[in-house]
């Protein structure tokens, strides 16, 4: 379905002449039927990439084929095919749904009684059918989003771009949100999201992990959380700061990562239990509880981008030649 | 490119317009708005107009008609000159709109029945020299001095038919010299600079082609607003071909175009009383491809420029500023030097002025305009050609 190679975008101002590299060396397979997650902070690339992809912009280096069409000599060819879903809502503010709608179908030429079919499905999919007459812009974040996601639907496309669809949603209209693209996934379409949660990330199939412009790691969420050298242990303790200083000092310990009232310590093995456990009651730290937590993605990938920042010292400067 | 996406985005499009109100009101009143106005803030309140008086008489008569035509409230009169050449000088410098030559034996002719007799075969010894170049005020300025004149020549010759009567005169000539005066006296009255004062003729069509300009303006932020409200991102992702993008956009500014060019010209016939003296379809058609041309330059600038604001401001500085002062409607482009005279030639407003006057006025045809209508459909072809060619469906 997707093929990339060594794709790379700078960016050149043209007041200052500074280079940024959006998007370094970005080389991925994605296969028909894919839910892939492209998941990392604002300003790893995401949106870049998606762009390139969906051939509204021309890579710098590299090369990219979509559904067997060159991202830049077959980019219209990859528009028919396409529902793409900017991170900015992409539909007419000043216009109702079913006139934004009505819009996009036009667009692809979906007609006559195939249209109201398709139409009235789709509101039924994603829960818009008492807003038809609603302008665009009055709708709230999460309907915005989901309206965008319906246009993206209309055609049924053979692939999905959707960039950062859950960003300034509420938390339950982005399970549903998750839910929606779960079925669209289940139906056997070929869907590519960028988000910047990690709990987003344990929902897709397969997931690229995207930091300062760059592919770090590219897998499924488990084979991912496989990848951290030792494991996780939850602990509850009275004073989270100083015990986070002392945890650091301690042989064996990786990470320590704050999360809410619990420090998550990432250990080399069980063995380590102990040790934490004595060093901190000689500090006279009251823990109120330690146990062995299975690894999500966040501790992994923060334990990633933690690493990759200690070994690329002057982390600005490399990406910006 | 296909009309289904024409048509597509030539209806959305139709709903942005009609959605913000700042763009009805741009589009659908706007140029017949600047028409009535322009032209009504040029007709209005002509009072004061400078007189001055070459009285060669030099009698009781002449001083009194002077004290009269000051008295009118159209009419001031500043001073007297001693000559011809001075009165010239004084209208040159734009002192003196209108001067007054009080010829000597004017007391005569109203004090003698000979007097009288010679006024009506050989004029009056007094005429008005007016100014033409400001034509409205011209026209008003000697209605009044015609309307004063007369009264008081009537009126002074009435007093002179009395007297002699009294005085025991025969009273059949009275009664027929009665009857001649109430046949008016032919003033000689010299409009220097522009003959017929019918400017509003002159200016109405011509106005209709600057008014024009208001929807090139406004096509000017389209791809700009997209950029701005990032709604282009989502359209250049679709399979739309780019000139049906640029097409669509257009054709609901074209068509308010035309109905302004019929609206408008209603307004030039009936509140103006312009005649139309050129074919009606040939002028139709012509006007769609000025409308046609200033949209193909206001498309340019949209994308060009790339924000809304930018875009809008841009274009009001080429259309409003050079694109009607140079246009030809207030100053001839005779007039202007070499390069300003090439310059123009990308203006569409050049050709529509000319057309307009041309079918209006002269009831000129495509024999006289051809090459208007050649510079128009180059910049409207040109335009949209440029325009799709710079024109990417891409976001950076």
């Amino acid at each position: 379905m997707i093929q990339v190679n060594g794709l790379e975008r700078t960016f050149k101002s043209w007041l200052s002449g500074r280079v940024v590299t959006a998007v370094q060396n970005l080389s991925l397979h994605i296969q028909p039927g894919e839910l892939f997650g492209l998941v990392g902070p604002d300003g790893a690339g995401k949106t870049t990439t998606l762009r390139m992809l969906a051939g509204i912009l021309k890579p710098t280096a590299g090369e990219a084929t979509v559904n067997g069409h060159d991202i830049v000599k077959g980019a219209e060819a990859i528009k028919k095919e396409l529902g793409y879903m900017p991170q900015q809502f992409g539909l007419y503010g000043d216009l109702t749904v079913d006139e934004n709608l009505n819009f996009i179908c036009d667009v692809f030429g979906v007609t006559g009684a195939e249209r109201e079919q398709r139409i009235k499905e789709l509101l039924d999919f994603t829960n818009l059918h008492e807003f038809r007459k609603r302008r665009g812009r009055q709708l709230s974040g999460g309907m915005q989003k989901k309206l965008g996601l319906t246009a993206a639907l209309v055609h049924r496309p053979k692939l999905l771009l959707l960039d950062e669809p859950t960003t300034g949603v509420d938390p339950v209209a982005r399970r549903e949100f998750w839910d929606i693209l779960a079925q669209l996934h289940a139906q056997g379409s070929t869907v590519i999201v960028s988000t910047p949660y990690m709990d987003e990330a344990e929902r897709c199939n397969r997931v690229g992990l995207m930091y300062n412009g760059k592919l770090m790691i590219c897998d499924t969420p488990s084979a991912i959380k496989r990848l951290l050298p030792g494991i996780v242990l939850a602990l509850r303790v009275d004073d989270l700061n100083t015990s986070e200083r002392l945890l650091k000092q301690i042989e064996g310990v990786i990470d320590v990562q704050p999360y809410g009232d619990v420090l998550n310590v990432i250990v080399q093995d069980q063995s380590v239990q102990p040790v934490i456990e004595k060093q901190l009651a000689q500090a006279g730290i009251q823990i109120t509880s330690i146990r062995p937590a299975p690894p999500r993605m966040e501790e992994v990938f923060i334990y990633f981008v933690r690493r990759y920042v200690e070994n690329h010292t002057q982390p600005e400067e490399e990406v910006h030649a | 490119m296909t009309w289904r996406h024409v048509m597509a985005i030539a209806k959305k499009e139709w709903l942005h317009i009609i959605r913000d109100p700042m763009t009805i009101f741009l589009l659908a009143v706007g140029p017949v708005l600047m028409l009535i106005l322009v032209s009504y803030a040029m007709a209005t309140d002509v009072k004061d107009v400078p007189v001055y008086v070459l009285d060669q008489d030099n009698s009781q008569h002449s001083q009194n008609l002077i004290a009269r035509l000051d008295n009118d409230d159209v009419l001031s009169v500043k001073g007297d000159v001693t000559s011809r050449d001075a009165s010239e000088r004084k209208m040159e410098r734009r002192q003196a709109k209108v001067i007054v030559i009080i010829e000597p034996g004017f007391a005569d002719q109203l004090s003698s029945l000979a007097g009288m007799q010679s006024m009506y075969d050989s004029g009056p010894a007094f005429s008005f020299i007016v100014d033409g170049t400001d034509p409205i005020s011209a026209e008003v300025a000697t209605e009044a001095a015609m309307n004063q004149s007369e009264a008081y020549v009537t009126g002074e010759l009435n007093t002179l038919l009395e007297n002699q009567l009294d005085a025991g005169a025969d009273p059949t000539l009275i009664r027929l010299l009665r009857q001649q005066i109430e046949s008016p006296v032919v003033f000689d009255i010299e409009n220097r600079y522009n003959a017929d004062l019918k400017a509003i003729w002159d200016l109405v069509p011509a106005l209709i082609a600057v008014a024009l300009v208001l929807p090139g303006m406004s096509i000017a932020t389209v791809i700009a607003r997209e950029r701005d409200q990032g709604t282009l991102e989502a359209l250049v992702a679709t399979p739309i071909h780019k000139q049906a993008i640029l097409m669509g956009k257009s054709l609901p500014y074209m068509f308010t175009s035309l109905i302004n060019v019929g609206l408008m010209y209603g307004v030039a016939r009936v509140v103006f009383g312009v005649p139309f003296r050129g074919n009606l379809l040939l002028y139709l058609a012509l006007s769609g491809l000025y409308a046609f041309a200033t949209l193909a330059i206001g498309l340019l600038f949209s994308i060009l420029i790339r924000s809304q604001e930018a875009a809008m401001w841009s274009a009001m500085l080429f259309f409003l500023f050079p694109g009607i002062l140079l246009s030809g409607m207030f100053f001839p482009i005779e007039v202007f030097p070499f390069m300003v005279k090439i310059e123009t030639l990308e203006l569409p407003a050049v050709s529509g002025v000319l057309i307009n006057r041309g079918m209006f006025l002269q009831g000129v045809g495509p024999r006289v305009l051809w090459w208007n209508i050649i510079l128009l459909l180059f910049i409207a072809v040109e335009g949209f050609e440029i325009a799709g060619r710079i024109f990417k469906k891409r976001i950076a």
